[in-house]
C-alpha cells in the first residue's frame, strides 16, 4: 500500500514537472512585448526597453525556466509583473476565497445529487426519477453564469434575502462567511446536479442488476443492507471520479461566476494573468491547480481503494 | 475660464424595475437571449415590483452608514503607485491619497491644491508656483518646496520608467526645475507652454507630491497628503480609507471615518450591487450598464469630457495616402447615431480634430461634419477610386470598439471601401499594429486642455502620430495654441486647426465621450472627474 502511496506520488510529481515545462514554454513564445503590458500603450519607449531588460526576457527561455523552478521548489513563486507584489501574496487569498466557495459546493452538491442519484434509480422509470434527471439536466444545460444572474435579480435584487456580493464583511462569523456565498454555491450546484446524479443513478441500477446483488437478496440481506453494504459501495466508484474532476472546474474556471458576484477567487486571478501576459502570475496559478488536481485525484484512488476490496486487492498484491 | 457648464444631473426616467428591466439587466450582465426566453416564462410582476432595498440597506446597515461610504470603482490593472498606474482604477486611488499641485476639474479649470497659486513670464516659459504652507503628509512630514522638486525629479528619472515622463517631454528637464524658496518652486520649460499648470495638474494623475525621501513601494501605505489614508489594500477586493484628520483643506475634509472602495471587473456588476443597497456610488460606468436604475433611489451624474476615439488612416502611404479619400471615408459616418447607439445618447459630435465641443477655446463656428454618402461618392471617384478598395481596419477588444469597428466596417461598404476587421486581445494592438497600420482605432482618455493630442498624435514630430500626418501648417497652428495662454489667441489658433484637421482628415474622431456616475439619492456632495477621479471629500449621506 506503502509502494503503492510512493508510485502514485512519484508519478504525480513527473507529471507536474511536464505541466510546468509546458506552460513555461507556451506562454513565452506567445507574440507580444511584455514590458508593454506591464507599462501601458503610451509608455515611452526607451522604458520599455530597460524594463525588458531588467525582466531578463532577453535571456534563453531554459535559463529563465530552470531559474524559475529553482526558485519555486523553495517557495518562491515570483513576483507579478502587473502588480509588483509576490504572487503568492495574490494567489492564496483568492486560492482561498476559491476553495471556500468550492467547499460549501460540494457539501451541498454532494448529499443532494448522491440521494438523488438513489432516489432515481430505486424509483426507475416513475414521476421522481423523471423529475430528477430531467430537471437536473435541464438545469445543468443553462450555463453557470445565467443562472448567476437569475439568482442575483431574483434573490437579491427582487427579493432581497442574499447579498450580490459573495465576500463576506471582515470580521465575519462563521455564518457570516457561509451566508453570502449561499447564492453562488446553489449556483454550482444547479449545474452539476444533474450531472453527478445520473452518473449515481446509472451506477445504483448496474449495481443493483449485478449478480451479487441478486445473491445478496436471495440470501435473504434485509433490503437496506443490500443497498448500503452492496449497491452503493460499487455504485459510489463512478461518482466519486466524476466528483474528482469537477475540483478544477470549482477552483480555476468560475470566472463568470466570480465576476457576477465579485468575488476575487482564483479564475479570476487566472483570467487577470492571461490577458496580461503576467507569466510569473500565469505559471504560478497553473502549478497551483494542477497540485490541487494531482492531490485530488490521489485522494480519489485512496478512496477507490477504501471501497473497493477487488481494488484493495490488486493494491496490495 | 470655461463658458460651459458641463456637468449636470440626470434622474433616470423610469421608477419601476418591471419584467423588461429584468430581461434587460440580464442582458446587460451578459446573459443574452436565452435569458430572455427563461424570464418571459416566469411571473410578469405587471411592473409593481419596486425594489425596496434603500430601506433594507438603511435597517441593516444603519449603524455603520454614518462612519462608511461604499464605493464600486474599477479594478487597477497593474501595480497602483506614483510611477505605473495608467489607469481609472490606479488613478483614482492616487488622487485620494494623494494631492496634486491643482486639480484639473470638470468645468475645465483648475482647483488650486498643493499649489496656492502660480503665474508665468511674458513668453510662459517660466512658471511659478507658490506651495501652500500647513500641508503635512500622512506620516506627519511636513510638505514644501523641497518635495514638489523632488517629486518631479523622481518622475523624470528614466530609472523610475514613470508614466508621466511622456507628458514632461519636451516640455520639462530636470535642469529646469529649481526650489526659490521654502515655498516656492520655478519651472523653466523647454518651450514656451500656455497650458503648463494642466500638465503638472490631476490631468497627469501619476503627479501626486511625494515625501522627498520616498523610495519605497507605494502600495504599502498609499503615503500621501490627501484627504484619505489607506488602511487596507487588496489587489483583488479593494482598498479601505481612513479619513484624513490633519487634511489641510478644512472645507474639503471628509465626513466619513471611512471609505470602501471594492473593485470591480464589470460595470453590470457593481450596479447590481447599487441596486442591492451595497454600494452608495459608482465611480464611472458604460452608459449602458445605468440606464434603467430605478430614478427615486438613483441620480446619473453626467460630465462633458474629452474622453474618444481616433480613427487614424495612413497619409504616408497606401489606399488612404490621398485626402479626398480619407475625407469620403469620414463622411459615410453616422455621428449622431453612433452616440446614441454606442454611448445611449452619452456623447458630444466629433468634428475629426481633438478640439472637443466641451473645450472653451474650441470654434464653434467651424461647420459640423455630417453623413454624405453622395458627397463621398464624389469625393472617392475624384481620387480615382470610385470602386474603392479592400483595407484591415486594426484594434483591441473592448465592446465599445467592437461595435464601433462594425459601424465603420458597414459605412465604409457604402462607398466600396471593404473593410477587414483584425480587432485583437490585450495590448497586441498598441505592441504591433498601432503606429503600424493604415486604419486602426485608438483611445485616447481625457484631458483638461488639448495639448497632448496636438503634440503627440497630430503634430508632424508626434510618437502617437499613428496616421503619419506631416502638415506644417497644422504644426504651426498647434504650436501657436499650445505656446499661447492668452484665451483670444488660443480660440483663433482652435479655429486654425480644426480647419485644417477637417480638410486634411488624417483622423475621423466621431466623439467625444460623457461619464456617467450612478449616486444614490442619498448621497450628495460626490463628484467625479473626466479623468476618472473621484472626489468623496465633500460627501455626505441622508
Amino acid at each position: 500500500m506503502t509502494r503503492y502511496l510512493l508510485r502514485r506520488l512519484l508519478l504525480a510529481a513527473i507529471t507536474l514537472w511536464i505541466v510546468t515545462a509546458v506552460i513555461f514554454f507556451a506562454t513565452h513564445i506567445l507574440p507580444g512585448n511584455v514590458a508593454l503590458r506591464i507599462l501601458g500603450p503610451f509608455a515611452e519607449k526607451n522604458a520599455i526597453a530597460s524594463l525588458n531588460e531588467e525582466l531578463g526576457l532577453n535571456r534563453p527561455l531554459v535559463t529563465q525556466y530552470s531559474e524559475w523552478i529553482g526558485s519555486a521548489l523553495r517557495g518562491d513563486l515570483g513576483t507579478s509583473l502587473k502588480y509588483n507584489q509576490p504572487v503568492t501574496s495574490i494567489l492564496f487569498p483568492a486560492l482561498i476565497y476559491s476553495l471556500k466557495l468550492a467547499v460549501l459546493a460540494f457539501v451541498m452538491l454532494v448529499p443532494l445529487s448522491i440521494l438523488g442519484g438513489i432516489i432515481a434509480a430505486l424509483k426507475r422509470g416513475k414521476l421522481v426519477d423523471r423529475l430528477i434527471t430531467i430537471g437536473g439536466l435541464s438545469a445543468a444545460m443553462v450555463p453557470e453564469f445565467v443562472w448567476a444572474v437569475i439568482l442575483v435579480l431574483v434573490f437579491g435584487i427582487q427579493i432581497p434575502l442574499f447579498p450580490v456580493t459573495a465576500i463576506p464583511k471582515d470580521g465575519a462569523t462563521i455564518i457570516g462567511q457561509i451566508y453570502p456565498l449561499i447564492l453562488p454555491a446553489i449556483c454550482l450546484v444547479l449545474v452539476l446536479f444533474g450531472y453527478v446524479a445520473r452518473i449515481m443513478r446509472a451506477g445504483v441500477i448496474e449495481a443493483i442488476d449485478a449478480d451479487y446483488t441478486r445473491t445478496a437478496i436471495l440470501k435473504g440481506i434485509p433490503h437496506r443492507k443490500v443497498i448500503r453494504k452492496h449497491v452503493l459501495r460499487n455504485a459510489l466508484l463512478p461518482t466519486i471520479a466524476v466528483i474528482a474532476s469537477q475540483v478544477s472546474y470549482l477552483v480555476g474556471g468560475l470566472v463568470a461566476v466570480e465576476i457576477i458576484f465579485n468575488y476575487p477567487g482564483f479564475g479570476l486571478a487566472l483570467r487577470t494573468s492571461v490577458t496580461y501576459r503576467d507569466f510569473p502570475l500565469l505559471q504560478a496559478s497553473v502549478l497551483i491547480i494542477a497540485v490541487i488536481i494531482i492531490l485530488v485525484q490521489v485522494l480519489a484512488d485512496i478512496l477507490f481503494i477504501v471501497l473497493n476490496p477487488r481494488i484493495r486487492q490488486s493494491v496490495v498484491n | 475660464m470655461s463658458e460651459i457648464n458641463n456637468e449636470m444631473s440626470i434622474q433616470p426616467t423610469r421608477s419601476r424595475f418591471s419584467r423588461r428591466d429584468f430581461i434587460r439587466a440580464a442582458t446587460i450582465a451578459g446573459i443574452g437571449i436565452p435569458l430572455v426566453g427563461l424570464a418571459a416564462c416566469g411571473n410578469d410582476d405587471n411592473g409593481t415590483s419596486d425594489t425596496t432595498v434603500a430601506d433594507t440597506t438603511v435597517t441593516t446597515d444603519a449603524p455603520a452608514m454614518a462612519a462608511l461610504l461604499r464605493l464600486g470603482m474599477n479594478k487597477p490593472l497593474q501595480e497602483v503607485g506614483p510611477y505605473t498606474t495608467a489607469d481609472q482604477g490606479g488613478l483614482g486611488i492616487l488622487g485620494n491619497a494623494g494631492e496634486y499641485l491643482c486639480f484639473s476639474n470638470n468645468s475645465f479649470e483648475l482647483e488650486p491644491r498643493v499649489a496656492e497659486s502660480w503665474e508665468a513670464n511674458s513668453d510662459s516659459t517660466v512658471w511659478t508656483f507658490k506651495i501652500r504652507q500647513g500641508i503635512t503628509f500622512h506620516n506627519g512630514q511636513v510638505l514644501d518646496a523641497e518635495d514638489v522638486v523632488q517629486t518631479f525629479l523622481k518622475h523624470l528619472d528614466e530609472a523610475n520608467k514613470s508614466q508621466a515622463a511622456g507628458a514632461l517631454a519636451g516640455i520639462l528637464q530636470a535642469s529646469g526645475i529649481k526650489k526659490v524658496d521654502d515655498y516656492t518652486v520655478e519651472f523653466t520649460l523647454d518651450a514656451p507652454t500656455g497650458g503648463f499648470p494642466f500638465v503638472v495638474s490631476s490631468d497627469t494623475y501619476n503627479l501626486i507630491i511625494l515625501p522627498r525621501d520616498w523610495t519605497s513601494n507605494w502600495t504599502s501605505d498609499f503615503i500621501g497628503c490627501g484627504p484619505w489614508i489607506m488602511e487596507k489594500y487588496s489587489v483583488e477586493e479593494g482598498v479601505t480609507f481612513l479619513r484624513n484628520p490633519n487634511y489641510w483643506d478644512t472645507t474639503r475634509q471628509p465626513k466619513f471615518e471611512r471609505m470602501q472602495c471594492s473593485f470591480f471587473i464589470s460595470g453590470a456588476t457593481s450596479v447590481t450591487q447599487l441596486l442591492a443597497g451595497e454600494l452608495d456610488a459608482i465611480t464611472l460606468v458604460d452608459p449602458v450598464a445605468v440606464t434603467n436604475l430605478p430614478s427615486d433611489q438613483f441620480t446619473l451624474q453626467v460630465a462633458k469630457t474629452i474622453i474618444h476615439v481616433q480613427v487614424h488612416m495612413g497619409c504616408e502611404t497606401g489606399v488612404f495616402k490621398d485626402k479626398l479619400v480619407r475625407q469620403a471615408a469620414a463622411l459615410t459616418l453616422d455621428r449622431v447615431a453612433i452616440i446614441d447607439g454606442l454611448l445611449q445618447g452619452y456623447g458630444d459630435l466629433g468634428n475629426d480634430s481633438p478640439m472637443a465641443p466641451a473645450y472653451a477655446t474650441t470654434d464653434k463656428t467651424v461647420a459640423q461634419r455630417v453623413k454624405d454618402i453622395a458627397k463621398a461618392k464624389e469625393l472617392m471617384a475624384e481620387a480615382g477610386v470610385p470602386d474603392g478598395f479592400d483595407v484591415t481596419l486594426e484594434s483591441f477588444k473592448r465592446d465599445d470598439i467592437d461595435l464601433l469597428g462594425q459601424v465603420i466596417q458597414s459605412s465604409f461598404k457604402e462607398i466600396g471601401i471593404n473593410v477587414t476587421l483584425n480587432i485583437t486581445e490585450g495590448y497586441g494592438y498598441y505592441d504591433q499594429a498601432w503606429l503600424n497600420s493604415e486604419l486602426g482605432i485608438t483611445d485616447y482618455g481625457h484631458r483638461g486642455i488639448p495639448d497632448v493630442f496636438l503634440n503627440r498624435a497630430y503634430k508632424s514630430t508626434g510618437d502617437w502620430n499613428a496616421a503619419h500626418y506631416k502638415s506644417s501648417a497644422f504644426d504651426a497652428a498647434a504650436d501657436k495654441f499650445m505656446t499661447s495662454s492668452d484665451f483670444a489667441v488660443q480660440q483663433a489658433a482652435s479655429k486654425e486647426i480644426q480647419e485644417i484637421l477637417l480638410e486634411d482628415t488624417p483622423i475621423i474622431t466621431p466623439y467625444f465621450a460623457n461619464t456617467i456616475t450612478p449616486v444614490s439619492n442619498k448621497l450628495s456632495g460626490f463628484r467625479t472627474t473626466g479623468m476618472g477621479h473621484f472626489d468623496a471629500a465633500g460627501a455626505t449621506l441622508a
